[in-house]
């Protein structure tokens, strides 16, 4: 289970501590799950998207996440090949 | 009437503690004492399980080494049970007796404690202390001290068979116990010894 915690966590100056006592878990499982060591519940990942107010498949996926630049600034010669 | 405030945990010694504790429950009702230690063993483990990790236990070959201490009782019930007897001065048995006797005790006074510091006490701790992850963690941890307690036990039959097959060589009754204490001895620290074995470093 891929996860973008790490960049949602920075992108928001959020701590692990911080995100840890919002979500109920000790700081070192946010670790474990950003390092993809642990796979959380449905409960706590239910709870950190709820703490930050987004859908599971912006945080969580089954595939690897394509990195954020991408989406935001596409290569120009995808746009124009046919 | 409002609880007396519990005693800092930070600065003060467990004596200290209980010495303030004592005073502060003095003049309360059965029912009040009671809920005042309630209260003070709940703050007490959460504290014993946010203190750091000792240097000690820093890095994983130590805690490895370290965790091989609850075979200490178990390998001076082997000694004493199997290989003593095989001696003939009596004095220099009685002496080697003592002495994984004391290795016995030392191992479960001195490393258990330690042990359950290198571990920040995940075998140990109250429930509502652990979240998901550690629960999930602890019970892999019981699984495998089960299974390693499975296999300690089943040498105490394996030997039973062996001394009955060859008969010049006889365990005598007091190694028998030697044997059963080792094991019981053991099966205290294994889940401590196996969580500290398996625990992971926090990332950075």
């Amino acid at each position: 289970l891929y996860n973008r915690l790490p960049v949602l966590r920075a992108e928001r100056s959020v701590t692990r501590a911080e995100l840890a006592l919002a979500v109920g878990v000790n700081p070192q499982t946010i670790g474990f799950l950003e390092r993809g060591d642990y796979g959380p519940t449905l409960d706590l990942a239910l709870r950190i998207c709820e703490y930050f107010h987004l859908p599971v498949e912006a945080v969580f996926s089954l595939r690897e996440f394509t990195p954020m630049s991408s989406h935001l600034y596409p290569r120009s010669d995808e746009e124009k090949s046919p | 009437m409002t609880q007396p405030d519990l005693p800092s945990m930070d600065g003060t010694t467990p004596v200290q503690r209980a010495r303030l504790a004592h005073e502060a429950t003095r003049d309360l009702t059965t029912a009040e004492q009671l809920g005042y230690l309630k209260r003070y063993k709940q703050e007490s483990d959460a504290h014993r399980r946010e203190r750091p990790i000792p240097h000690y236990a820093a890095t994983q070959p130590a805690r490895r080494r370290l965790a091989a201490v609850a075979a200490v009782p178990f390998a001076a019930g082997m000694a004493a049970a199997v290989l003593v007897p095989l001696l003939d001065n009596n004095e220099v048995r009685a002496l080697l007796h003592l002495a994984c006797g004391f290795a016995s005790a030392l191992a479960l006074l001195v490393g258990l404690p330690l042990l359950v510091r290198a571990n920040r006490n995940l075998a140990g701790a109250p429930d509502p202390l652990l979240d998901e992850r550690e629960l999930d963690e602890r019970g892999h941890i019981y699984t495998r001290a089960y299974t390693l307690l499975s296999l300690c036990i089943g040498v105490l039959p394996l030997l039973a068979i062996t001394d009955e097959l060859i008969q010049q060589w006889s365990i005598p009754p007091q190694g028998g116990l030697a044997l059963v204490i080792g094991v019981a001895l053991t099966a205290v620290m294994l889940p401590s010894a196996v969580s500290t074995w398996c625990w992971q470093d926090a990332p950075e």
